[in-house]
């Protein structure tokens, strides 16, 4: 009946605001991992597909469709000119004033994306603000959809749902901006590192607004590929693994004192790998212990067994190790100059 | 205006007529508007030049109006040698581009192309810039890593010969925030007796600073001529082989929405590694029931997309029809179930020729220096 009488919280559900947070409408095979029952009998009635990709198996058309798409020209190249650098034609040069302003352009774009981001995370934090007073009932339906705002379970349940989901999102913009400071730091440290040695393809006119050049691009890399094609292929593995170390710390094994031992990589997912030691020296766990000899290298590849549950990255002792040895060596400097000087 | 240039860069229909690239000549697949000036006839960078030469200034970035032509015309330059008359009246806005095929510098002048390709720095056995990062040593390809601000206009210039034949490629100046895998191969048309020398046959791009941690690839493009070599596969191989060494993605996938042409490789590959996967640990096993997320820590792959691959593969159905209501619209039941039918799996396998005993891949993970 068109004209019959309802209550406007009723209506509100009808008109759900895609602005507040949904819970009533989720995938359960994605979020609530409900169990996928497998069968033998053939179904193509009933299909599942709620993103439409069972339909979409045509292929699309490739945007050109003559034969002669790709031709090889048969071309005589110029003999190469003894004359120099400069007269190649192409310089870097050529392009600097035009890549700078449009790259500038595309900032102020990316700039727009990364204020909405702010934005948006003001609006989660002022949220979660809410959601933790003791009126949070008040505030909870400019949140989240509520289907009846007298059923205080419901209510109870989507808070704690909310929550949940607004921590999850402002750890993804923890993650993010983490990755930001990184990438600042890089750009920093690279700048430096080319400030540094001294270039003389700069001058001030080649600075663009991150404050390195374009003409950086030909600097003579000691880690070019061609000097690493010159290594073996072990001998390459082994140059990165030490660079890792470098940068993210040692390699833990954990002795476990049950035949097992747990080896913990900054990089790689961590690993249970099998021991031959059965000692039961109690042996403390330090960040610098000695990384699995190749014996038991080849013992992970038979034995290993992955834990999914653990993150590589949540293993930071070794970073903060790194930070302390530097005040370690200076103080074991400090007690060796020291016991020397009482020597003498 | 209408929908595809709504957003910046992209146009509706190709732009430049054919592209030269290094001795290879192909057409574009999808027109390009930031390698242009707001004339929308003059490459950028010559039209700034020859701007700054006349004192003037000009915002070279404008949105194409929906009948390809800037809304407002600056034009007071002379136009180069290859902007025919008819490239001025119909949909291209330049005849021909002339890429360098080592490090993707652009020109509409093929005499200047010409010069620059003998002479060019990356024009060596070995590519000169990135970091390796895969070497088969068999079949001879390898994938080097670029950082965007560390090498600005290579990549800058990559990204724009890459939009050429992506229909949705948005970022072209601004590269400090992506990484770049770029795969080289040797070019089995170049003379054999004269020195092979590594070329660059396609790429895909990875952003350092997206919002989705998960994402393990933004952009991917083969370029043609290289095209049917099986190296997009190897790509995106390798992208997850990068993403199980990078924290926080654990579970990874390349950046939404797809193109028509990513749909279609990525349906491929997921649907190849999950017949292996699903015949290994479900079917063989003898499994009576699954989740995605069991499925994700095999395979590395995220929920969602294990979900659209099974759909796509036509794999899963649901336990009841749609029940008709007392309105006469339909409802679905509340605790419906999911089925995964190991008969449409065969069906899948068999139409797919598909031997769940052999597994074949580019990527030869002996050859990863990650």
């Amino acid at each position: 009946m068109p004209n019959e009488r309802k209550l406007r919280s009723k209506d509100e559900i009808r008109r759900s605001n895609p602005t507040l947070f949904n819970f009533e409408k989720i995938n359960k095979l994605l979020f609530r991992d409900q169990p996928i029952k497998v069968t033998s009998s053939l179904n193509f009635e009933n299909l599942y597909n709620e993103s439409g990709a069972s339909s979409s198996s045509q292929q699309p058309k490739v945007p050109t469709s003559k034969a002669n798409s790709v031709v090889i020209r048969e071309e005589l190249l110029p003999r190469k000119s003894k004359g120099k650098a400069r007269d190649v034609p192409l310089q870097d040069s050529n392009y600097e004033l035009f890549h700078k302003r449009m790259k500038k352009e595309e900032k102020k774009m990316t700039n727009i994306d990364r204020q909405r981001i702010l934005n948006e995370c003001d609006t989660l934090e002022t949220s979660l603000r809410l959601l933790e007073q003791h009126d949070w009932v008040k505030h909870i339906r400019s949140i989240t959809q509520i289907y009846d705002p007298h059923n205080y379970k419901e209510l109870e349940y989507k808070k704690v749902l909310t929550i949940y989901e607004i921590k999850r999102l402002l750890k993804k913009y923890a993650s993010w901006k983490k990755r930001e400071d990184q990438l600042m730091l890089d750009i920093k440290q690279y700048n430096h590192k080319i400030s540094h040695r001294g270039e003389n393809t700069f001058n001030a006119g080649d600075v663009v607004s991150n404050g390195h050049s374009i003409h950086n691009d030909l600097e003579p890399n000691s880690d070019s590929v061609e000097s690493e094609f010159s290594l073996s292929l072990d001998e390459l593995k082994n140059k990165r693994k030490s660079e890792r170390c470098q940068k993210y710390g040692q390699i833990i094994k954990l002795k476990l004192h049950n035949g097992l031992s747990l080896v913990i990589d900054p990089v790689f997912p961590p690993k249970f790998i099998q021991t031959l030691d059965t000692s039961t020296k109690t042996t403390p766990v330090t960040s610098n212990s000695p990384e699995p000899k190749d014996t038991s290298t080849e013992e992970v590849a038979k034995l290993g067994i992955e834990i999914p549950n653990i993150e590589p990255h949540n293993f930071t002792i070794s970073q903060n190790w790194k930070l302390h040895s530097k005040e370690w060596k200076s103080e074991r400097a400090k007690l060796r100059n020291s016991l020397h000087a009482k020597h003498n | 205006m209408g929908k595809s240039s709504e957003f910046y860069g992209v146009l509706e229909q190709p732009n430049i007529r054919r592209i030269c690239f290094g001795k290879y000549e192909i057409d574009s697949w999808y027109g390009n508007a930031a390698y242009f000036g707001a004339d929308h006839k003059t490459l950028g960078y010559k039209k700034i030049t020859a701007n700054e030469k006349n004192g003037q200034l000009i915002t070279a970035m404008r949105k194409p109006s929906l009948n390809g032509h800037s809304t407002t015309q600056i034009d007071n330059t002379t136009d180069t040698a290859s902007t025919t008359p008819q490239s001025q009246s119909s949909q291209y806005w330049l005849d021909k581009l002339y890429v360098c095929e080592y490090c993707f510098k652009y020109t509409d002048v093929e005499q200047e192309c010409q010069a620059h390709r003998i002479s060019c720095t990356f024009n060596k056995t070995y590519p000169p810039v990135g970091k390796l990062m895969y070497r088969d040593e068999y079949s001879q390809y390898i994938i080097t890593k670029v950082r965007g601000f560390e090498n600005v206009l290579f990549t800058q210039n990559l990204c724009l010969f890459g939009k050429l034949f992506l229909d949705n490629k948005s970022v072209y100046y601004n590269v400090d925030p992506f990484d770049f895998y770029i795969v080289y191969g040797h070019d089995p048309t170049d003379d054999e007796s004269s020195n092979l020398k590594f070329k660059p046959m396609g790429f895909f791009s990875k952003e350092v600073l997206s919002w989705d941690c998960d994402n393990n690839l933004a952009c991917i493009c083969v370029f043609p001529p290289f095209q049917r070599k099986g190296l997009g596969n190897l790509l995106i191989e390798f992208s997850y082989e990068l993403a199980a060494v990078t924290a926080g993605q654990k579970f990874s996938g390349p950046e939404f929405p797809l193109s028509p042409f990513g749909k279609i490789s990525y349906y491929n590959y997921w649907s190849k590694k999950l017949t292996l996967t699903l015949y290994e640990h479900i079917i063989k096993e003898g499994i009576i029931s699954f989740n995605l997320t069991e499925i994700a820590n095999l395979t590395g792959f995220r929920r969602e997309d294990i979900l659209i691959t099974l759909e796509y593969m036509k794999v899963l159905h649901r336990s009841s029809r749609k029940r008709a209501s007392s309105k006469g619209s339909t409802t679905k039941s509340e605790d419906e179930n999911v089925y995964f039918s190991k008969a449409n799996f065969q069906k899948w396998c068999s139409d797919n020729h598909i031997d769940v005993k052999q597994e074949k891949s580019m990527l030869n993970p002996n050859y990863l220096v990650l």
